[in-house]
């Protein structure tokens, strides 16, 4: 006896077509796996880019890696987001290194007084986040005689400066040659640009703050939220790689106003020194005033056995 | 610039554009009342050459300070200079401004600074050794500094008249080593503009004086203001 091959049930498909039952729950089945699952995947996506900007965002290729078409894509987002977030009409940038610069910062230890004036017009320029407060750079406040870093003060807060017995000690990103910051980014979100200029791609960035531990400078700051900048205040003015405003959990940093420095003209905080005490300029041009400090004045450079040589000289002039 | 004979003897100098109407009048009426009644003769004759200086057009003062205005875009943060935009050499009072030739065409000043005439009185000369308005001040220009010639240095220039005692400052200062500098580094790409040694530093007082700092940063990163730190 013959055993009859068992008859399939058959069921019609939507458009007529005769699928096997069997068939028809496996595909059945599958897509509804599939939806579920993607599902799944999606929804931590959807809760990591919450409070972040977008999707589009968190899936964003290294900078690096960006074709020209993509960066504008990426650039006219960012300025639709702002707009969205912010009601503040703002243009971002893509500003690339000039050949044959390098820059270099001197400041004057005699000279700076402690206004932190520099420090305002920092947070101003580059779009820093006002509450909860950051500030790239720190002014310390030392004792005339010391250079003891551990034992100064930068939350100083006295009627007039400078106060006696006292020198001011302003630090920010040193812009290093040899920069520990960007060895120890496991995602290498942080590089060193051909004009010396260490730069984020905030995002690329995973936040998990190695730089800031490897930074002997202390010149990076975390980004614990969305940024809170009244839309008057707002610097539209911006740059991709610079001041264009962070999203939350990134590391940040001074990149010498880079947006202003690589159109030829000088970092803001050089621009509100009331005392003159900051020099910026190209390291490779030999008439530099920057390159003139280096050659006669008594430079210093903090934590020079750090071994990180920075593009950042004190130097000393009375 | 016309030049006229005086009655008080010697060549006066007169620019063109003494002040006019109203301001003029208060010239003559009220500070100088009081030196007027001790020498009424000479103070009648000055108030004559005020009237009669003020009849010309007056001068664009901005001429000076449009060498240095600021070219900040944005204007987000303030960049102007600690003491302002320079100002050609002007007396104020009341008020008002007056040319320093308004009063010194006639009236001749001693070399110390004269403390029983009221009008400088507000000036403390605390400039080192440098004791006498003369040193700095034409004596007989005083819309103009002096260089050691005795030959006129026009007020928009006040560095050269620095530079005749601040010598090795002066060269820093035009290496753009000392005083700020604003606009752009490189040169090609735009214009660079450098703060006058009288837009940082009184010179009656050159000391630089201390400031008002920002506030400090919050401690902590939650601090906020009005709220209560958690340090």
């Amino acid at each position: 006896m013959t055993e009859e091959p068992r008859e399939e049930s058959k069921e019609m498909s939507p458009k007529g077509i005769e699928v096997p039952r069997r068939n028809f729950l496996k595909a059945g089945f599958g897509t509804m796996a599939a939806i579920a699952a993607l599902a799944g995947v999606s929804a931590p996506l959807a809760s990591l880019t919450k409070g972040f900007t977008s999707v589009d965002a968190f899936l964003q290729q290294h900078y690096k890696r960006l074709t020209s078409d993509d960066l504008d894509q990426i650039l006219r987002r960012l300025e639709a987001e702002i707009a969205r977030d912010y009601g503040a009409r703002v243009h971002v940038n893509d500003v690339r290194p000039m050949d044959g610069v390098e820059y270099g910062y001197a400041l004057n230890l005699s000279r700076c007084n402690g206004s932190r004036r520099c420090v305002e017009a920092c947070v101003k320029e580059n779009n820093q986040t006002r509450d909860p407060q950051m500030q790239y750079i720190k002014v310390l406040e030392m004792s005339n005689g010391s250079l003891d870093v551990e034992k100064s003060d930068h939350y100083y807060d006295v009627p007039e400066v400078p106060r006696e017995g006292k020198y001011y000690l302003p630090v920010q990103c040193h812009q290093c040659k040899n920069p520990p910051c960007t060895k120890v980014c496991p995602v290498q979100a942080t590089w060193t640009e051909p004009d010396g200029i260490t730069v984020i791609d905030y995002n690329w960035c995973i936040g998990c703050r190695y730089c800031m531990a490897a930074c002997p400078y202390e010149a990076r700051r975390f980004n614990f939220s969305k940024p809170e900048i009244p839309a008057e205040e707002i610097n539209p003015d911006m740059a991709y790689l610079g001041n264009r405003i962070r999203p939350a959990g990134v590391v940040e940093k001074c990149t010498f106003c880079i947006h202003r420095t690589r159109r030829g003209r000088y970092p803001a905080c050089m621009e509100a020194c009331p005392t003159g005490a900051r020099i910026f300029g190209n390291l490779l041009d030999p008439n530099s005033e920057i390159n003139y400090i280096l050659k006669n004045k008594r430079v210093y450079i903090l934590k020079e056995e750090a071994g990180t040589i920075p593009r950042f000289y004190y130097y000393f002039d009375v | 610039m016309l030049l006229s004979e005086s009655g008080s003897g010697g060549r006066r100098i007169i620019e063109p554009g003494g002040r006019r109407g109203v301001n003029t009048l208060a010239a003559a009426e009220n500070p100088f009342r009081r030196v007027m009644r001790r020498a009424l003769p000479f103070a009648a004759m000055s108030a004559v050459l005020l009237i009669a200086t003020s009849c010309d057009s007056p001068t664009p003062g901005v001429e000076a300070a449009s060498l240095f205005e600021r070219k900040v875009e944005g204007n987000l943060f303030d960049t102007t200079p600690v003491r302002g935009e320079l100002r050609p050499l002007r007396h104020r009072r009341s008020g008002f401004e007056y040319r320093c030739s308004e009063c010194h065409t006639s009236i001749q000043s001693p070399r110390h600074q004269n403390e029983f005439l009221g009008e400088h009185r507000n000036i403390v000369l605390d400039h080192g050794a440098n004791l006498y308005c003369v040193n700095c001040h034409h004596p007989v220009n005083r819309n103009a500094y002096v260089d050691h010639d005795g030959s006129e240095i026009s007020s928009t220039t006040p560095a050269l008249l620095c530079r005749k005692c601040h010598g090795p400052t002066y060269r820093e200062w035009e290496l753009g080593i000392h005083g700020r500098q604003n606009g752009y580094w490189d040169k090609e790409k735009g214009e660079r503009t450098k703060l006058l040694c009288i837009q940082c530093h009184d010179p009656h007082s050159p000391r630089f004086k201390a400031m008002k700092p920002e506030p400090a940063p919050a401690r902590t990163r939650f601090d906020r203001k009005g709220e209560e730190s958690h340090s």
